[in-house]
């Protein structure tokens, strides 16, 4: 580390090599040094040299900003169509699912994101929660091939209590297509942010967890599932 | 409707019977309908000839009921210990006198050992059932095609991986899980689309208190991945006042999973997962 003498020294040589109007490249090079700190603290309140002080400079900082602006806003559709076509591409590729399938996809998303028994805490009930609505109708879809009678579903909505809870439950309601009887009073989550959200999701709904009576056998036959699909060896190899 | 009959004239009918050595039920048979208290009453006084008096086929079992009440055993030790049933255990003690009350500790402590005693056995035998149940349902998956891998890769790497979101961009593959299973699958639909072992990068997250260095041999060993694959261990600062319960030796951290160059393997996923996730509209 630099003496507070030393540092005096500096300042004294950069400040003159500024005002003769050396860049900082050049005033780094001059000096020997090679940290920009450095040289931003001993330039501290030096005003901006001639050229980036004239109007000229504040121009061209404009029209580069213009520039690149105007490049992406050509060039962002485009990357977002290529983008898209990859995935529309794959989803093609996939298409529908046979019920084997259904069944094997929704036993790993129940495995990722349902409720599982502990070895702390044995516990054979099927619950899943989600704010995908894609994923929600995945399971429920898996529960009608799996047998399960949607009479036997309840459902509850866990959302912030500074979100529109009203919204949210006819939402989910019309999600899942199911009575109001099915939706158990909506558990609220207090709203006490310390840090302003980068982000406010206009499509806020809140999760939905999804709950099946009387399944402890279902949990079992899920569970088997699921484990049977992560534990699988692969039967055939073909290029993907 | 029965005859009245006129008490003593009943009474002398029934003696002369009982005196010929007919049993009640005997009596009861000749007089025709009769109730019990109208015909004990009748006899009463008059001793039961001596051959009613046959010993019982469980006068010892009788006997021991009795002895163990007397020492306040209750109903349910007694049935335990003589294996008769509860109610002839009912018949035979009920006169003696009640056994003191058990001290609620006491009572509380017998019945907490009973469950404990009870669940020792039960426990072993439902976990079995349950395990065939889940044993059974895993077999029937079997192996899987490379599609099926694919499509249960995606909705996997959906539930669990990093995503996209509106207010950020990143279209890389990056996932994170504690379930060495899953990650093994993960690893074995990386395979399948494609994705070359070498091109993956590793990194332990784990809570500092934990097993660091045995945590990072056991993802090595599942992984088998290059030593180099795996970044610095992220450690996670304990709480002291934590209630987590996943401590046990089965924890082993999380294993975060980066695919390099991993865009449009990006992309790919999420058209897989979508196309899985409206499974709703498919055919049967």
């Amino acid at each position: 580390m630099r003496t507070r003498q030393e540092l005096d020294q500096l300042r004294d040589q950069a400040v003159i090599l500024r005002r003769q109007g050396k860049s900082r490249r050049q005033i780094k090079e001059i000096l020997g040094l090679t940290s920009n700190s450095t040289l931003n603290q001993v330039l501290r309140g030096e005003p901006l040299p001639p050229e980036r002080a004239g109007p000229g400079y504040a121009e061209s900082k404009r029209r580069a900003a213009d520039g690149a602006r105007r490049y992406w806003d050509a060039e962002r559709a485009s990357r977002e169509a290529a983008r898209a076509a990859v995935s529309a591409a794959a989803a093609a590729r996939v298409g529908a699912l046979t019920d084997r399938e259904i069944r094997i996809a929704g036993a790993v998303a129940y495995w990722c994101e349902g409720s599982k028994s502990k070895p702390y805490r044995l516990d054979e009930q099927v619950r899943f929660v989600n704010s995908d609505p894609a994923l929600i109708k995945l399971f429920l879809t898996f529960l009608d091939k799996a047998g399960v009678s949607r009479a036997r579903l309840r459902f509850r909505v866990h959302i912030h209590e500074s979100a529109d809870v009203e919204a949210a439950t006819s939402y989910w309601a019309s999600v899942t297509a199911a009575t109001a009887e099915q939706f158990a009073r909506p558990v609220l989550k207090h709203h006490t942010p310390r840090k302003p959200r980068p982000y406010v999701n206009p499509d806020y709904h809140g999760c939905l967890l999804v709950s099946v009576t009387k399944s402890s056998e279902l949990y079992r036959e899920i569970s088997g599932w699921a484990h049977g699909v992560i534990t699988a060896k692969l039967r055939s190899a073909e290029e993907w | 409707m029965r005859s009245v009959r006129e008490p003593s004239q009943l009474r002398e009918h029934a003696i002369a019977l009982r005196r010929a050595g007919k049993s009640i039920r005997q009596i009861k048979q000749i007089l025709g309908p009769i109730g019990n208290r109208t015909l004990h009453g009748a006899l009463r006084g008059e001793p039961p000839p001596e051959w009613t008096r046959r010993p019982n086929a469980k006068d010892d079992l009788r006997a021991k009921a009795r002895e163990l009440r007397l020492q306040g055993l209750d109903y349910g030790e007694i049935v335990a210990q003589l294996g008769v049933s509860k109610s002839s255990v009912s018949l035979w003690v009920r006169d003696l006198p009640r056994p003191p009350r058990v001290a609620q500790e006491a009572c509380a402590k017998r019945a907490s050992e009973r469950m404990r005693r009870y669940w020792t056995v039960e426990r072993p035998v439902r976990a079995a059932r349950r395990a065939a149940a889940a044993a059974t349902a895993a077999a029937s998956i079997g192996d899987l095609t490379d599609r099926e891998i694919v499509i249960a890769g995606a909705v996997a790497y959906w539930c669990e991986g990093a995503k996209n979101k509106p207010y950020r961009r990143a279209d890389r593959v990056t996932f994170a899980n504690s379930d060495p299973e899953l990650i093994s699958f993960f690893l074995l639909f990386l395979d399948t689309v494609g994705i070359p072992r070498s091109d993956l990068a590793f990194q332990l997250q784990i809570h500092e208190t934990a097993d660091v260095t045995s945590a990072e041999r056991f993802w090595l060993a599942l992984t088998e991945a290059r030593p180099e694959q795996f970044g610095k261990t992220w450690l996670k600062q304990h709480n002291p006042a934590t209630t987590r319960k996943n401590t046990a030796d089965g924890y082993h951290g999380c294993l975060r999973v980066d695919v390099r160059r991993s865009c449009e393997l990006y992309r790919k996923i999420e058209g897989w997962a979508s196309a899985a996730t409206r499974a709703a509209r498919a055919p049967d």
